[in-house]
């Protein structure tokens, strides 16, 4: 029986204070800065539309510019990149609460890139979200031994994979798959024989623009059905009591469950790889679109698991939070769009060369936010802005009224940036919801 | 006076207009076998919930390990084992990972996890069937897989919701081997029931809850003297003669208020004795038999006595 003694953990590590690490208390702070540089592009832009002070200007542009030379382009970009940093610290906080290691690897490549843009780009802000990792990680360099393999996560995972329903998914996910593959493929071989000449990399386009959305799709109703009975099932199973009398953070258990839910989704995506890889026999397609499907598949999944586990947190019963899920994906699904395609017939009949330049740039930066809330057209418009336009970041838009540009972000970033955010609040809110039953 | 490790003081609990629990006043001394008795629906379930910091109290408070249920609700959590009524096990995980699993919610280390379950598994002799799955367990093994599982932080206090409900004899006997060698390891074992025999045989303590409301509390010993006038005795004798032989030799001993001959039963003859002495009086009575040359073949004490009792102070208002 020695071990029984010597492997009880000492008070200490277990004292309440110390319940929430020194790290996720600072890292909060750091959020709190970091939020405060996203004001910095628009004092900027205040700044040099009322242009009150050449040299203050002149001190803003300094740091944050970002070679660019028109005042909005500089300023759009480097509140785009303050935004990328707010992300990066919302996760890192998410992480450091539930004590995951990956926060390291978080930390490291933030590090990375905003060492990249301040030496590539002399874009000074980045020092500011520098500073605060380089302080965070010092600081709290006793807590980073407590990181650790979320223990929910590897149990979820273990169970998942046992037994004959992991299998049977993949394979009914997999037939689906192939099944429309070969669907498109018959679709195109008649007008190929009609034609007798065909762009092949249309095909191969077209091929990898359905799997992709079919994908999505799938991802969007599998990542809910993965999340929604993860709280509410420990409920049916009489297993959550003995989860609320160990010490587990309550971050810790909802990370563990989203984060074997996603694990099993990567799983999928990794088997349909070859599958997408069908396109590139065909052509038109490149590896960056490849790639970056990869990125919003599984940001997707990121959020509508977020969304089952927000509302397993609340329900009684695994039913009742699938249902709502589902209805919050299909609004998402069905909803934006439609609103998308209003605001393309407002836009179409009241833009013109009499409309105030601010009203059409606030149409247009509509639009664009709301495409980049929809999967399918952040998706699909990442690729023609790509394939069109060669732009993988950021564009412009002709403004109609008086022909000056204003600049966008291509929409994979801005759906990025949103779901992650979207995300985390999420992760918030549900623990909110089990703070007293956990915490 | 002993030290309570568990105590309560107004503890209430409503729902509505329905009073589950009323104003309980617990005692559990540290080191204690406690046998919390009631019927079912007396709010046995619905205490050990509140101290476990699981539901909350609408009144009261009560302290485990000296820390409040109220403020220090995870110190609580630290300082308990609790093992709910229906607990659920996860039937895809093997024996050794449901342990594991739990020991790392507890923060232990994974170097130090191995051994751990290693010693848990030997414990309560699972230690063949460490890499089985949890559902091939029968109710008796997984029983005492979630008594393990309760062990994993080492502890000072199990919270133990009907731990020998719905289990076969031996199952039975086995757990209750195991509540008294986890006493012996210094641990307070506080546990429900509505079985009086196993209160009767592991018990240092009792209290008796019914309709919401704590009747009595103490150790054995106390609520025997306070509630039994007198203690009962049952002498087995080998035939007829020796029977009528010791039943004159008791019905005129000290202590002794009533000495009855009991009708044989499966070819053994037996007389009832009711005493009001104390130990060593009951002792005499031996003593008294054996110089007088009766052989006796049994000289235990009436168990069914803590039935009586039981019968007498409660009500019988079953909620």
């Amino acid at each position: 029986m020695k071990a029984l003694s010597e492997a009880a953990p000492d008070a200490a590590s277990l004292n309440p204070a110390r319940h929430r690490l020194y790290l996720a208390q600072l890292l909060q702070y750091g959020l709190y800065a970091q939020a405060f540089t996203l004001l910095l592009p628009l004092l900027f832009t205040l700044v040099s539309i009322l242009g009150i002070a050449d040299g203050l200007e002149f001190q803003a542009q300094y740091l944050l510019q970002a070679n660019r030379h028109s005042v909005s382009e500089t300023a759009m970009l480097s509140f785009i990149l303050a935004l990328v940093n707010v992300c990066a610290l919302v996760v890192l906080l998410v992480g450091a609460l539930a004590r995951e290691w990956w926060l390291l690897l978080v930390a490291g490549v933030t590090m990375l890139y905003n060492l990249a843009l301040l030496f590539f780009w002399q874009h000074l802000a980045s020092g500011i979200t520098l500073g605060i990792l380089c302080f965070t990680l010092i600081r709290a360099r006793a807590d980073l031994p407590q990181l650790r393999f979320n223990p929910v996560m590897r149990k979820e995972l273990r169970a998942r994979m046992r037994g004959i329903r992991a299998f049977v998914i993949l394979s009914i996910y997999l037939s689906l798959m192939s099944a429309v593959a070969i669907l498109l493929y018959l679709i195109f071989v008649p007008q190929v024989q009609a034609t007798g000449s065909v762009a092949i990399g249309t095909i191969g386009r077209d091929l990898f623009r359905g799997m992709v959305a079919l994908e999505l799709l799938l991802i969007i109703f599998i990542a809910p059905a993965f999340t929604a009975g993860s709280i509410t099932g420990e409920r049916d199973a009489n297993t959550y009591d003995l989860i609320r009398m160990t010490m587990i953070p309550s971050p810790a258990f909802i990370i563990g469950k989203l984060e074997s839910a996603i694990g099993y989704i990567l799983l999928l995506m990794c088997a349909t790889a070859p599958l997408l890889a069908l396109a590139f026999l065909f052509g038109g397609v490149s590896q960056l679109e490849l790639a970056l499907s990869f990125e919003l598949v599984v940001v997707t999944s990121l959020l509508f698991g977020a969304v089952g586990m927000y509302y397993s947190a609340g329900a009684e019963r695994t039913l009742a939070a699938s249902v709502r899920s589902y209805l919050t994906n299909l609004a998402f699904l069905f909803a934006i769009p439609l609103a998308t395609l209003l605001l393309l017939r407002i836009i179409e009949t009241l833009v013109g060369s009499s409309t105030s330049p601010v009203f059409e740039a606030i149409l247009w930066y509509s639009r664009d936010i709301l495409i980049s809330l929809n999967p399918f057209l952040a998706a699909l418009s990442t690729q023609q802005l790509l394939v069109r336009e060669g732009v993988l970041t950021f564009g412009q838009q002709i403004l109609a009224s008086n022909g000056a540009q204003i600049p966008t972000v291509a929409p994979w970033i801005s759906y990025t940036l949103f779901y992650l955010l979207g995300s985390g609040a999420l992760v918030v809110l549900t623990m909110r919801r089990l703070r007293y039953e956990l915490d | 006076m002993e030290t309570s490790i568990i105590q309560s003081t107004g503890l209430s609990k409503r729902y509505g207009k329905f009073t589950a629990v009323n104003e309980l006043s617990l005692h559990v001394p540290a080191g204690s076998i406690y046998g919390f008795v009631g019927p079912n629906g007396a709010g046995k379930t619905t205490t050990m919930r509140m101290l476990t910091t699981l539901t909350r109290p609408s009144a009261g408070e009560a302290w485990v390990a000296g820390h409040s249920i109220h403020h220090d609700r995870r110190e609580v959590r630290r300082a308990i084992g609790y093992m709910p009524d229906d607990f659920g096990v996860y039937d895809d995980l093997r024996v050794w990972e449901y342990l594991d699993f739990f020991a790392a919610c507890y923060d232990i280390p994974e170097s130090e996890r191995r051994p751990l379950v290693h010693d848990l598994l030997e414990l309560v002799e699972l230690s063949h069937r460490r890499d089985d799955m949890v559902d091939q367990l029968s109710r008796g093994m997984k029983q005492r897989l979630s008594l393990a599982r309760t062990l994993a932080h080492d502890p000072r206090v199990l919270i133990l919701d009907e731990p020998a409900s719905g289990l076969d004899p031996r199952a039975r006997v086995e757990i209750r081997e195991l509540l008294v060698s986890l006493a012996g390891m210094g641990k307070t074992v506080f546990f429900s029931t509505h079985i009086l025999a196993d209160v009767s045989e592991i018990c240092s303590h009792i209290g008796i809850i019914e309709a919401g409301q704590l009747i009595i509390q103490g150790s054995m010993n106390e609520i025997r003297a306070e509630l039994m006038s007198h203690r009962e005795v049952i002498v087995t004798l080998a035939d007829a003669a020796s029977a009528s032989r010791a039943h004159g030799i008791l019905r005129n001993a000290p202590t002794v208020l009533e000495a009855e001959l009991l009708p044989p039963r499966g070819g053994r003859h037996s007389v009832l004795v009711k005493s009001d002495g104390d130990d060593e009086a009951i002792g005499a009575l031996n003593q008294r038999l054996v110089n007088a040359e009766v052989l006796v073949l049994g000289f235990t004490e009436e168990t069914r006595n803590l039935e009586a009792m039981f019968m007498r102070i409660t009500k019988g208002i079953v909620t």
